[in-house]
C-alpha cells in the first residue's frame, strides 16, 4: 500500500483490522455504478492537464528561443549592414569631396603656375566657371587689399570678403581644405573650399569655391544602401546639421532640435564625443567621421523596421503554436477515449465486484496493457472467489475458537486474581515475619553487647580479685612478721629491763663510790687546810707548799664539785632510768596487748584471705561462664542478623511476586477482554464474508 | 562508465598538450624570420628599423628590411614576396593606411605587425594584426598642455599648427588631440594657421613664410614633428624672429630636435621612442610567430590589438637624457 494506513491496536497488541481495506470494501458495497463516467473524464482531464501545459511551455520556449536568436542575429546583421552602409556612404562622400578638392587644387595650381595679372586672372576664372558642376558659382578670389575676382558668369555676392568665413578660414592654410558650413552673403547654406593662393603677385590672396550644402545633402541621402535607413551630416564643432533629408533642419544645430528625443540624445553623444554604435531612442545609430573634414555622418535605422520581420515571424510562430496545441488537445481527447473503452468494461466488472458480487466474468480481447489488465482482473476475480470461500470457512472456525478463547481467558483471569490475592497475604505475613526477626536480631545484638561489656567488667574484677588476694596474702604475711616482731620487742624489753636493773645496780655502786670520793675529797680538803696552815706556819718556805696546798685544796674542791655534779647526774640518771623502767614496763604491757591484738589480726587476716580466695575462685568461674554466654550471645546475634536479612529478601521476593501476580492478573484481564473483542470481530468478519456472493 | 569517461578526458588532455607542445616547439626563436617594409625611410623610421634589427639579433631571429620608397604598389609586391617566401611575421609601415586590408589578404596566415602608421581599428585583429606604436593622441595632448601651462596670463591664444602627411595616423591623432585639448581648456584659442607640411623641414619653412605673409598674430607654433618644427625655426631665422616670442613645439625628439631644445630655439618636444617601437615591434612579431598572444607584453591594450610604447615629454630641463 502506498498510502500510510492507520492501524488500530487493541490492548494486547493485535491489529484490529486494516482500515483502508475495510473502507474500500464498504465503499464498493455502498456505491453502485454511475462513477464510470466520472472516472473517464477525470483521467482524460488529468492527462490533458499535465500534457497541455508542458506542451505549451515547450512550444513557448521554442518560439521564444528562436525569436530571441533570430532577433539577435537580425540585429547583429542589421548593425553590420548599417555600419557597412555608413562606411560606404562616408567613403563615397569623402571620395566626392576629395574629387572636388582635387579638381579645385588642379585649378589652383594652374593659376599659381600661370602667375596671371588681373586681366588674365579674370579670364582664367571665367574659363573655369562651370568646370565642375559642383562648384556652382565657380572659383573666386579675394585679395588682402579688398579686390575681388570672380567669374563673370557667376552671380555670387562678395562684398565683404575679409569678414567672410571662407576668407578667414582660407587664411589658415596653403593647401585647399573645406571650411565649416555657413550662410554666404547670398543667404545660401554653403561649404567652401579655400586656401591661400600664392600666385607670386606679392599680394596675399585667398582662393575659394562654394559647394552647396544641398548638393551634399542629396549625396548624403542618395548614397544610403540600407533599406529603411536614414543619414544626416553633423559638424562636430558647432553641432550644426549640414545635410538632412528634411531641409528645414539643415543649418540648425542638434540642440535646436531638442524637442525630438532622438536629436537630443544624439547631441549628448556628441557632447561626450562618444561615436560608438548605440541604440538611440530605439534606433540603431552609427557614427562615421568624414576624413578631411570636421563632419560626422550619422546613420540610423529604426529597430522596429529591422525587427519587423522577426516580430512577424514571432507572431506567426505563436499562432501556429496555439493551433498546434488545440489540435493536440483534440487528438489526445479522441485517442484517450478509444483507449479507455476497454477500461470501461473492466471498470464495470470491478464495480460489480466491489458491491460483493464475485460471480461476474469480464470478457477480454486484445494484447495491450489494458487487455492485460482485463485478464488480470479476471484472474483476480477467480482467485478472489476461491479465497473468499476459504476465508468464509476459516472465519467460521475463527469465530468458534475465539469464543473458546474467551471462556478460557476468563477462567485464566479469575485464577490469576486468586493467585494475586494469595500472594498479597503471603507478602503481609512475610512482612511481619521480617519485622519480628528484625526485632530479635536487634535484641540479640543488644544482648551480645551487654554480655561483652559484662565480660570485660568481670575480667577486670578477676584482676582486682587477684590483687586483693595477693594483698591479703601479703597482709597476712606481714601480720605474721609483726607478730614475730612483737615477740622480739617483748624480748628486747625484757632484756632492757634486765639492763636497767643492771644500770640501777651500777649506779648504786657509783653512788657508793662517789660517796667515798666525797669523803676523800673532804679529807683532802682538810688536808689542804692543814697543809695550808702548816704552810702558813712554814712561812716563806712553806709558800710553795702553800700553793700546793691551795691547789690541793682546789682540787679537793673541784672534786667535791665534781662529786656533787656526778651525784646530781647519777640522780638524774636514776630518775631517767626509773622512767625508763616504767616506760619499759608500760611498753611491755602494751606490747603484750598488742601481741594479742596482732594474733587476733593475724587470725582475722587468715580468714579474710581464705574468703578472698574463695571469692576469687567463684569470680573466675563466673567469668568463664560469662565468656561462654558472650560467645553464645554473639552467635545468636549473628544468626539473628542473617535471619533478618533473609527475611528481608523473602519480603522483597514476595513483594515482587505480588507485583507479578498483579501483572498476570491484569494481563489475563486484558486477554479476556481481547478475546472477547476477537470473538466479536470474528463474528463481524463472518457477517462481512456472507455479504459476498461466491 | 565513469572510468571510461575519465580515461577519455585524460586522453584528450594529453593529445591537446602534445599538439600544443608540438606547435610551440616548431617555433623557437632560432627559426623566426621576420620581414620589414618601411613606407619611406627618414631619420625617425630608420631609428625604428635599427632598433628592430638589434632586437631581432638579440633574440636570434632573422630580420630582412626593405624600403617601399613611398610607392604603394612596391609595398604590395613586397608583402606578396614575404608571403611567398614563408616569413613568420611581417612588420609593415604602411605607405597608405587604406591598403591594410589588402595586405592582410595577401599575407594570408602570416601575422602582420603595423608600426609607425596605424590602420583603421577595423583592420586590426587581436593577436593577428597588431599595431605597435605610440598613442598619437598623447603627443598632441602633451603639446597642448605645454601651451596651456605657458599661457597662464593670456586671454587669447593664437596657435599655428603644422600637420604631417594628411591621412597619416600620426597626423590625425596629434592634431585632433592638440585641438580638442586646447578647446576643452575653456580658453579663447584661435587656430590662425592649420596646414600640412608633409613631415618635411623645407616645406615647413616655405609654409611658414606664406603664413607670415598673412600677417596674423601668433603665440605658439606646434608642429606634428621635429623636422617641421625645425623648418619653422629656419623661417624664424630668415625673418629674424626670436623663438622666445613665439615658442615652437615639435614631436619625435630627434637628434636635431634635441639640439634645438638645447640651443633654446625649440621649447618642447615629445620623445617618441623609435628604439622602443622597433624593439617592441620585433618582440610582438616573435610572440605572434610562435602562435602566442601579446597580452603578456608591456603596453598591450586589453583588446590585444595594440602595443603602445609611451611618449615622453622633453623640455630644456631633461633634454640631456634624450640626446
Amino acid at each position: 500500500m502506498t498510502k500510510p494506513c492507520i492501524k488500530m491496536y487493541n490492548r494486547n497488541g493485535g491489529i484490529h483490522g486494516d482500515k483502508n481495506i475495510r473502507r474500500a470494501v464498504m465503499d464498493g458495497i455502498a456505491k453502485k455504478g454511475g462513477e464510470k463516467k466520472d472516472k473517464l473524464v477525470s483521467m482524460k482531464f488529468k492527462l490533458l492537464r499535465v500534457i497541455i501545459p508542458i506542451v505549451i511551455i515547450m512550444v513557448g520556449v521554442l518560439v521564444l528561443f528562436s525569436y530571441q536568436i533570430s532577433r539577435k542575429l537580425l540585429e547583429d546583421s542589421s548593425h553590420e549592414m548599417l555600419e557597412l552602409s555608413v562606411s560606404k556612404q562616408a567613403t563615397q562622400i569623402e571620395a566626392w569631396l576629395d574629387a572636388n578638392l582635387a579638381s579645385f587644387n588642379m585649378a589652383k595650381q594652374s593659376i599659381e603656375a600661370a602667375k596671371p595679372d588681373s586681366q588674365s586672372l579674370q579670364a582664367l576664372l571665367d574659363g573655369y566657371y562651370g568646370f565642375n558642376s559642383n562648384f556652382a558659382n565657380g572659383i573666386y578670389i579675394a585679395s588682402q587689399d579688398g579686390s575681388v575676382f570672380k567669374a563673370s558668369q557667376s552671380d555670387i555676392t562678395i562684398n565683404n570678403p575679409a569678414e567672410s568665413v571662407w576668407y578667414k578660414q582660407g587664411l589658415t592654410r596653403k593647401n585647399m581644405a573645406y571650411t565649416s558650413a555657413y550662410k554666404n552673403e547670398d543667404g545660401n547654406d554653403v561649404v567652401s573650399a579655400s586656401g591661400i593662393l600664392s600666385d607670386g603677385s606679392g599680394q596675399l590672396k585667398v582662393i575659394a569655391a562654394d559647394l552647396s550644402i544641398d548638393k551634399i545633402s542629396i549625396i548624403v541621402n542618395s548614397f544610403i544602401d540600407m533599406e529603411g535607413a536614414h543619414a544626416f551630416l553633423v559638424e562636430k564643432d558647432t553641432r550644426k546639421i549640414i545635410a538632412h533629408r528634411n531641409s528645414s533642419i539643415i543649418s540648425t544645430s542638434l540642440a535646436d532640435n531638442n524637442e525630438d528625443k532622438f536629436y537630443s540624445s544624439v547631441n549628448s553623444k556628441f557632447e561626450n564625443e562618444d561615436f560608438t554604435y548605440s541604440s538611440v531612442e530605439d534606433n540603431m545609430t552609427v557614427f562615421e567621421e568624414i576624413e578631411g573634414t570636421d563632419w560626422i555622418l550619422v546613420s540610423y535605422v529604426p529597430k522596429s523596421l529591422v525587427l519587423a520581420d522577426v516580430n512577424a515571424l514571432r507572431t506567426k510562430l505563436v499562432i501556429i503554436g496555439v493551433v498546434l496545441i488545440l489540435v493536440l488537445c483534440v487528438i489526445i481527447d479522441r485517442t484517450i477515449i478509444i483507449m479507455i473503452r476497454p477500461v470501461g468494461k473492466i471498470t464495470d466488472t470491478i464495480t460489480t465486484m466491489s458491491s460483493g458480487d464475485f460471480t461476474v466474468d469480464a470478457g477480454v480481447k486484445g494484447r495491450d496493457e489494458i487487455a492485460l489488465m482485463g485478464r488480470s482482473v479476471r484472474q483476480f476475480t477467480a482467485s478472489m472467489r476461491e479465497m473468499l470461500k476459504d476465508i468464509h470457512n476459516i472465519s467460521g472456525q475463527l469465530s468458534e475458537q475465539a469464543w473458546n478463547s474467551d471462556t478460557i481467558s476468563s477462567r485464566l483471569y479469575s485464577s490469576a486474581q486468586t493467585q494475586a490475592n494469595s500472594m498479597s497475604e503471603l507478602n503481609t505475613t512475610v512482612d511481619q515475619l521480617s519485622i519480628s526477626v528484625n526485632e530479635i536480631a536487634e535484641n540479640a545484638t543488644k544482648l551480645a553487647m551487654v554480655v561483652t561489656d559484662t565480660h570485660e567488667d568481670s575480667s577486670r574484677l578477676d584482676e582486682k580479685m587477684k590483687d586483693t588476694v595477693a594483698a591479703s596474702d601479703k597482709g597476712r604475711a606481714d601480720m605474721q612478721k609483726i607478730g614475730a616482731a612483737m615477740q622480739d620487742i617483748s624480748n628486747s624489753i625484757n632484756e632492757l629491763n634486765i639492763a636497767v636493773d643492771k644500770v640501777g645496780e651500777a649506779s648504786e655502786e657509783i653512788t657508793k663510790i662517789v660517796a667515798f670520793i666525797g669523803e676523800i675529797a673532804d679529807e683532802t680538803n682538810l688536808l689542804s687546810f692543814n697543809a695550808s696552815i702548816e704552810a702558813a706556819r712554814a712561812g716563806e718556805m712553806g709558800r710553795g707548799f702553800a700553793v700546793v696546798a691551795a691547789q690541793i685544796g682546789q682540787l679537793a674542791q673541784n672534786s667535791t664539785d665534781s662529786v656533787g655534779s656526778i651525784t646530781k647526774l647519777i640522780d638524774e640518771i636514776r630518775v631517767l632510768v626509773n622512767n625508763a623502767v616504767t616506760q619499759a614496763g608500760t611498753s611491755s604491757r602494751n606490747i603484750d596487748e598488742s601481741s594479742k591484738l596482732i594474733y587476733t589480726a593475724v587470725e582475722t587476716f587468715d580468714i579474710i584471705y581464705k574468703n578472698i580466695e574463695e571469692t576469687n575462685e567463684m569470680i573466675a568461674h563466673m567469668i568463664s561462664k560469662v565468656g561462654e554466654v558472650d560467645e553464645v550471645a554473639t552467635t545468636v546475634a549473628a544468626i539473628s542478623e542473617e535471619q533478618a536479612a533473609s527475611s528481608d529478601e523473602i519480603l522483597a521476593t514476595s513483594e515482587n511476586m505480588v507485583v507479578q501476580a498483579n501483572s498476570i492478573s491484569d494481563n489475563s484481564y486484558k486477554v479476556a477482554e481481547d478475546s472477547k473483542v476477537l470473538a466479536e470481530t470474528a463474528e463481524r468478519l463472518s457477517k462481512q464474508i456472507n455479504t459476498f456472493k461466491i | 562508465m565513469k572510468k571510461i569517461l575519465s580515461l577519455f578526458v585524460v586522453f584528450m588532455l594529453c593529445v591537446n598538450m602534445l599538439s600544443g607542445c608540438s606547435s610551440n616547439s616548431s617555433k623557437n626563436n632560432d627559426n623566426i624570420r621576420i620581414y620589414l617594409t618601411v613606407s619611406q625611410g627618414d631619420t625617425f623610421r630608420n631609428s625604428i628599423i635599427d632598433a628592430a634589427k638589434a632586437e631581432a639579433g638579440r633574440i636570434g631571429a632573422e630580420l630582412v628590411a626593405e624600403d617601399a620608397q613611398g610607392v604603394l604598389e612596391t609595398q604590395a609586391a613586397q608583402i606578396k614576396k614575404a608571403a611567398e617566401e614563408g616569413y613568420d611575421a611581417i612588420l609593415c609601415g604602411l605607405v597608405n593606411t587604406d591598403t591594410a586590408l589588402e595586405f592582410e589578404e595577401i599575407a594570408g596566415d602570416i601575422p602582420i605587425i603595423f608600426y609607425n602608421s596605424c590602420p583603421d581599428d577595423k583592420r586590426l585583429k587581436a593577436d593577428k594584426y597588431v599595431y605597435v606604436g605610440s598613442d598619437e593622441t598623447d603627443a598632441g595632448r602633451y603639446q597642448a598642455e605645454y601651451i596651456l601651462d605657458n599661457s597662464q596670463g593670456m586671454d587669447e591664444i593664437n596657435v599655428v599648427i603644422f600637420k604631417g602627411e594628411l591621412g597619416h595616423s600620426g597626423t590625425k591623432g596629434r592634431t585632433s588631440s592638440l585641438i580638442s585639448t586646447l578647446k576643452a581648456s575653456g580658453k579663447n584659442v584661435n587656430f590662425v594657421f592649420n596646414d600640412t607640411a608633409n613631415w618635411d623641414q623645407e616645406q615647413a619653412k616655405e609654409l611658414f613664410n606664406i603664413f607670415l605673409s598673412t600677417g596674423q598674430p601668433y603665440d605658439f607654433v606646434a608642429a606634428n614633428n621635429d623636422s617641421m618644427a625645425l623648418g619653422v625655426l629656419d623661417a624664424y631665422a630668415e625673418n629674424n624672429i626670436n623663438p622666445a616670442d613665439a615658442p615652437v613645439l615639435g614631436v619625435d625628439a630627434t637628434a636635431d630636435g634635441c639640439a634645438a631644445i638645447e640651443d633654446g630655439r625649440m621649447v618642447f618636444t615629445v620623445y617618441q621612442s623609435a628604439k622602443g617601437q622597433g624593439e617592441y615591434a620585433v618582440k610582438v612579431a616573435a610572440e605572434l610567430a610562435r602562435g602566442g598572444s601579446i597580452s603578456g607584453i608591456e603596453g598591450a591594450t586589453k583588446d590585444n590589438k595594440y602595443v603602445y610604447v609611451p611618449f615622453e615629454k622633453v623640455t630644456a630641463g631633461n633634454v640631456s637624457e634624450y640626446k
